[in-house]
Parts: C-alpha cells; structure tokens; sequence
C-alpha cells in the first residue's frame, strides 16, 4: 500500500506546513477526547468503586423503611434510621439457621461531624469493601475497652488524631452537636488504613460504648459500665494463644464457649458471637427503647442461595417491621439515579467533542482557498481526484488520532496528578485503565465520525480539483495579468 | 483523421470546442491544429485567448464539450477520469507561470511525488531526480529544503525537473518566466531547451512576450487557431 503511506506523508508534512491552525485545533480535538474518556473513565471508577462500598454482607437489616433510605443510613451514613431494630429481633436473626453471623450497627451520635458507628468488633472482619478486601489498621487495633474508639482514615487525618488521644462524642449528628456525652472520653486505640469508602469517614467504638453513654446521660448510673467492665475482666484468657491481636476480644470469647464451639478456630466467626454478648447485656441491664436496639444489622449467610430465602423471611418478621434488603441490588438502584447526572455528563462530552470537529472542518475549510493552488498543482502531475479527497480525510484523521494519543498522555497525567491528592485526602485512587470496550467502542466511533465530517471539506476539496478552474495556472495567469494590466 | 496518422503526432485536435458552462461562449473553438513529435510550438496570444483552458483540455484536466483531443496517439474523452489522471501523469510534463511546487514538500519530494503518481516504480528515480537537479544547478543543499523556502528562479528551475522525471513526450509550459527577471529568464530558458532538447519530447510554450518567440521555429498565433476567443 504504497499509495496510503504517500498519502498519509504528504497529509502530515501538509500539516506540518500549517503548523500553528493545526496544533490549536489538536488541542482542541486532544481537549474533548481527553473530557470525554475522562467523564467515562469517572463514571467507570465511580461505579465499580460505588458498587464496591460493601461487599461480603449479604444482607442489610433495618427497621422497615426504604431500601435507598436504609442503605444510605447504613453504609454511607447519609441520613438517618427512622426506627430501630430490637435486641429481641437482632437475636432471632441470628438463630436463624441460615444466618452464618450478624454485626449490629449502631448509628446517631457523631464526633465533630463524623458519625460515630457503634458496633461489634466482628465488623472490621466481616465488612469487606471492594473485591472482598478487609478492613485493616494502619496502626493500633480495634477496641477492647468501653472507651476505646477506633477511627477511620479520613477522619483521623483530618482531625490529626493519633494513638492515645483522647477524644468526646456527641450526641445527633450535627457538625455542632450541643449534647455532648462529655462523661465519656474516649481513647483512640485503632487507625484504620484508607478505604475510599465511607468506613474513612467514620468513628467506631463498641456497642457498650454507646449504650454507655446513654445511659450515663439518662440516669448517671455508673452500675451499668461498671458491669461491662467486670464482665470484661472475668473473660476468657483461654484463647490467647490463638487469638494474639485479639485479646480484646476474649470479653466475649466466654459466651463463644457455650454456642459455638466448633466455630473457634476461625476469626469470622466473631461477629456472630458479639451479637450474642450484646444480647447477654443488654438482657442483664433489662435496657429497652433506643438503648436496647440497633439502627441496622449487616447479615451473612451460610450460602448465597438462601439471600433470597431469609430477605423474605426477614421482611415477613412477625414481632417488628424489618425490612431487608440486599446490598448489591439496592446499590444498582441507587446507581441508577445517579446515572442520570453521568448521562447529562455523557452528553455534554459529547457535543464538546462534535463542536471541535466542527473546529476541524472549519479549519479545513478555511484552508481550502489557499490550498487552490496546491490542488491545482497535485492534479497537474497527474493526482488523481481521489487523492486529493483522500488527503483532506487523512489529515482530519492524523489530527484526531495525534488528539487521541494526546488526550489519553494527559488522561494518565492527570490521573497520576489527582491520585496523590486522592490518596492521601479520601483514600481511593483512579485506576491507569483507561480503555473500557465502551471508551474503545467510543474512540473508534470518534474516529469514523471524524472521517465521516472530515468528507465535508475533502468533497469541497474534490470537487475544486476537478473544476475548471483547478489548474492554477489560470487563477494566478488572470490575477498577475490583471495586474500587469494595471500598472501598464 | 485516422489513428494511425494521429499516431505521427504528439498533439492531434479535431473540432475541438469547450465552454465552461451551457450558457455562456465557447472559450476554444478549434478546427484543427496539431503538434508533431518533439516539434517545438510558442504559443501566443493576449489575455482571454484562451490559452489556459486550451492547456488544460491537452492536459486532459478538463474534458472537451465537442471534439477530440488526441494526445500521443491517445484519445484522451476516450479515457476515464483515472485513466486520463495516469496518463497525464506518465507521458505529460506541465509548468505554470509559477508556483508550480508543494510549498510543504522538499525539492526532492516534490518532484519525486510526480514520479509516484506516474507509477513508475524504479529505485532508481532517485537518483534520477539528483541528477536532473544538478543539470538545472540545483547543488545538493538544495535538496532537502522545503519547496516553498526556494526563490521563484530556483522554484521553476525544479518544475523542469519535476516535469520531465517520468521522461514525458509533451511538456506543456505556461508562462513560466512571467515571474522572472531577464538574467532569470534568459537562465531559465537556456536550461529549459537544454533540457528539453535531451529528452527529445514535444513541447508547447504558452507566452505574450515576444523576446521568447524568436527561440521557436513555430509561432503560432492562438487567435489565428481559436475561433471561440472574445477578445
């Protein structure tokens, strides 16, 4: 094909003549395909990192609301539960055969405008987040006293809060709570390693933790923690030897004991175990209303094909309206309503990149009266029409190719330029794959559009070649003529 | 006329006409006129003659409205429009009055992209290029510079070469001192019978001045030959 390779030389040496139009309407082709593959490739992250925030629960239980609203309140701590979920229901899940563990979540007091989640420590073993990855701590661990809070990685870098520092929640969860449970510091014993979830952006501390302060609040009754504390102390020392980092954990191993020894051997199966320390406690200080409820319950199963089995069992619940749903299904809805933005997005990417190839042509175009005699020229030595057509069109494409390469150069650029400050800020990176089928499928679609807008100007260009007044000799004879004629 | 003895003739034109559009006046309207092989023809006349247009049917740029143009023995309204581009390419030189060359191309380039469309595919039309541009002076800095960096004397000088690299029988020539100065003209022509007189091809000079005409052994007078000119 030594044709095309003449016909693409001279195209890029023609280029290269009008070098200054050319690399403006580069940029601006290089400018819309980089906005384009940009918004897809954030559309792309966001959605798998979106549909990453939880994974590993197979179920969320709340107290019968929405499944957006429950969702929310549970994983992204957007809003708030309407109603609670009782010890009584919270225990019967957990008998529940199928049921493999549950970790209660307790949500509604805040520290300087992070929600503060009052949980099991099960919950940093069974909370997965991307593609089944754990919860880890950068440093420290998880909590073993009533007062000690664990934080996550955006909110210890924001606040500065390190190991030991003593810290004061606060009751509701706005950024100025006037109610704060000041009888409690807590000590932060556990940092968390970024996430790019919402886990970053929260505080944990036991369920203890928060009854504690409730109670303190309500009655001042120091009884109540100080029972935690001895049932604390009086608890299994007969597991350090598998359990090292989890000392703090053996609070509860003794109730582990008379339920479930077959179970021992594996760490996951702590959550389920808290649940029912909770349970012993709360029964023990007979709490009821809020202190003795939960906001939402995450739940594994023993297998995935019970999911839909126990979701209806749960929302047919006899004693109390729950409602469960599945995180993965309520995630996609809750997607889809944010796809509409990306959509519009979409869209604008879209006419951006149709006006720069408007750029392109009118570029082209206005080069087309100059470039007269060029054709006229490449017709005398025997081009034929094709050519010239050809040339228009291999020009357009080199332009949108070399703004291809460029966008996608800056792309990655600029990935490299925000991950930093993602990292360290929120803790989730973009990923360097920035050609899905769908950009591929895009890029090609850029690519033939710009070919097929491209004939516009390379038709114009055609048909000058094979006018009459194609051959310059007579435009530039009658103009030098004319001139002549003037000055004679 | 038969072919054969269209075959005798570099140019052969029978009851040519043409006019750019249905409406307005025939611009050539030719009876007969013919050119012999390697026969040197100066063809004058004032502005309006039509002599371009002329130039253009012979190069098979622009198809007659009546008539035939035989070119070498060739019936050009008998080609297609791809057949008469390679002809053209293959067996016509052509030089304008000026810009003649593609400003973004190297010398070289320029006149071998005319040895690409002639679709002559020799290694050696390299070097046949370097060659024909040193016999124009053209020295070997010359080479790779950009075509449109060249001054109009040094500019026309490789139009000859670029006309005459698939080795041509008929070159057709338009004006092409009219942008010169006298030493650059009287330079320029010198070479361009040199040149011409080695090839042995036919040519056609198109020109109102009157100092080249007494170079030529046949002057004719486009007036005399074109009936359709309004002048």
């Amino acid at each position: 094909m030594m044709g095309v390779t003449v016909l693409f030389s001279v195209a890029a040496k023609s280029l290269r003549y009008r070098l200054s139009g050319v690399i403006l309407t580069t940029i601006a082709v290089a400018l819309s395909v980089f906005v384009l593959l940009g918004v897809e490739h954030v559309r792309q992250e966001s959605r798998s990192s979106f549909a990453s925030t939880v994974s590993g629960v197979d179920l969320i239980v709340g107290a019968r609301t929405g499944d957006i609203n429950l969702l929310l309140f549970s994983v992204f701590r957007i809003g708030s539960a309407s109603a609670n979920v009782s010890w009584e229901s919270v225990e019967a899940i957990n008998e529940h055969p199928q049921v493999d563990w549950v970790v209660p979540l307790s949500l509604g007091d805040s520290h300087r405008g992070y929600r503060v989640v009052g949980t099991t420590e099960g919950f940093f073993d069974r909370y997965h987040y991307g593609r089944k990855q754990q919860i880890t701590f950068d440093t420290g661990s998880q909590f073993s006293e009533t007062a000690d809070v664990v934080l996550g990685a955006a909110v210890a870098k924001s606040l500065g809060y390190g190991i030991g520092d003593s810290l004061i929640l606060s009751h509701g969860v706005a950024d100025t709570s006037f109610v704060h449970h000041d009888q409690v510091p807590f000590t932060v014993v556990g940092l968390l390693s970024p996430t790019g979830t919402p886990v970053d952006n929260a505080l944990f501390v036991s369920l203890e933790a928060i009854d504690a302060m409730h109670a303190d609040e309500e009655t001042a009754q120091e009884h109540g923690h100080d029972e935690r504390e001895s049932h604390d102390d009086h608890n299994g020392h007969d597991e350090h030897d598998e359990h090292d980092e989890h000392g703090e954990h053996h609070a509860h191993d003794e109730h582990d004991e008379h339920d479930g020894h077959d179970e021992h051997d594996e760490h996951d199966e702590h959550g389920e175990h808290h649940a029912h320390d909770e349970h012993g406690e709360q029964d023990a200080h007979d709490h009821s209303g809020p202190l003795g409820s939960v906001s939402a319950v995450l739940v594994g199963l023993d297998g995935p094909f019970a999911t839909l089995q126990v979701q209806r069992w749960i929302n047919e619940f006899e004693d109390e309206a729950l409602l469960g749903i599945l995180p993965g299904v309520t995630l996609t809805q809750l997607w889809d309503i944010m796809a509409r933005i990306e959509d519009t997005l979409r869209g604008i990417a879209i006419l951006v990149f149709i006006s720069s190839l408007f750029g392109l042509n009118a570029m082209l175009l206005a080069s087309m009266r100059e470039r007269r005699q060029e054709i006229g020229i490449l017709r005398s030595i025997g081009a034929p029409s094709l050519f010239i057509l050809g040339m228009l069109v291999a020009e357009s494409l080199l332009i949108v190719i070399v703004g291809i390469v460029l966008a996608i150069g800056c792309l990655i650029v600029a990935i490299g330029a925000v991950n930093g400050f993602l990292m360290s800020e929120v803790g989730i990176s973009f990923s360097y794959q920035i050609l899905y089928p769908t950009s591929l499928i895009a890029l090609t679609l850029i690519v033939i559009v710009s070919v097929f807008m491209s004939l516009l100007p390379a038709w114009q260009a055609y048909r000058l070649s094979t006018s009459p007044g194609a051959s310059s000799s007579q435009s530039t004879t009658f103009e030098t003529r004319s001139l002549r004629d003037a000055s004679s | 006329m038969s072919d054969a003895a269209a075959e005798e003739y570099a140019i052969a034109l029978h009851d040519l006409a043409f006019q750019y559009d249905a409406s307005t006046a025939l611009v050539v309207d030719i009876p007969s006129w013919q050119v012999a092989k390697g026969e040197h023809v100066f063809l004058y006349g004032p502005s309006g003659s039509g002599k371009s247009t002329l130039l253009g049917l012979l190069a098979g740029l622009q198809v007659p409205t009546r008539g035939a143009v035989s070119i070498l023995g060739e019936e050009l309204s008998g080609l297609s429009a791809r057949q008469r581009d390679r002809f053209r390419a293959q067996r016509i030189g052509v030089v304008f009055q000026q810009f003649n060359l593609i400003p973004y191309l190297s010398v070289v380039d320029n006149v071998l992209l005319a040895s690409h469309f002639g679709d002559i595919r020799q290694p050696s039309s390299r070097s046949k290029a370097l060659d024909l541009l040193t016999r124009v002076n053209l020295d070997d800095s010359l080479h790779d510079r950009l075509a449109g960096e060249l001054s109009i004397g040094q500019q026309q000088r490789v139009a000859i070469v670029r006309a005459l690299i698939n080795s041509p029988q008929l070159l057709l020539v338009d004006e092409p001192t009219s942008a010169l100065d006298h030493t650059n003209r009287d330079a320029f022509l010198a070479l361009l019978f040199e040149v011409v007189q080695a090839s042995g091809c036919a040519m056609v000079f198109v020109s109102h001045d009157p100092a080249i005409a007494a170079s030529f052994e046949r002057r004719d007078d486009i007036a005399n030959l074109n009936h359709g000119a309004t002048s």
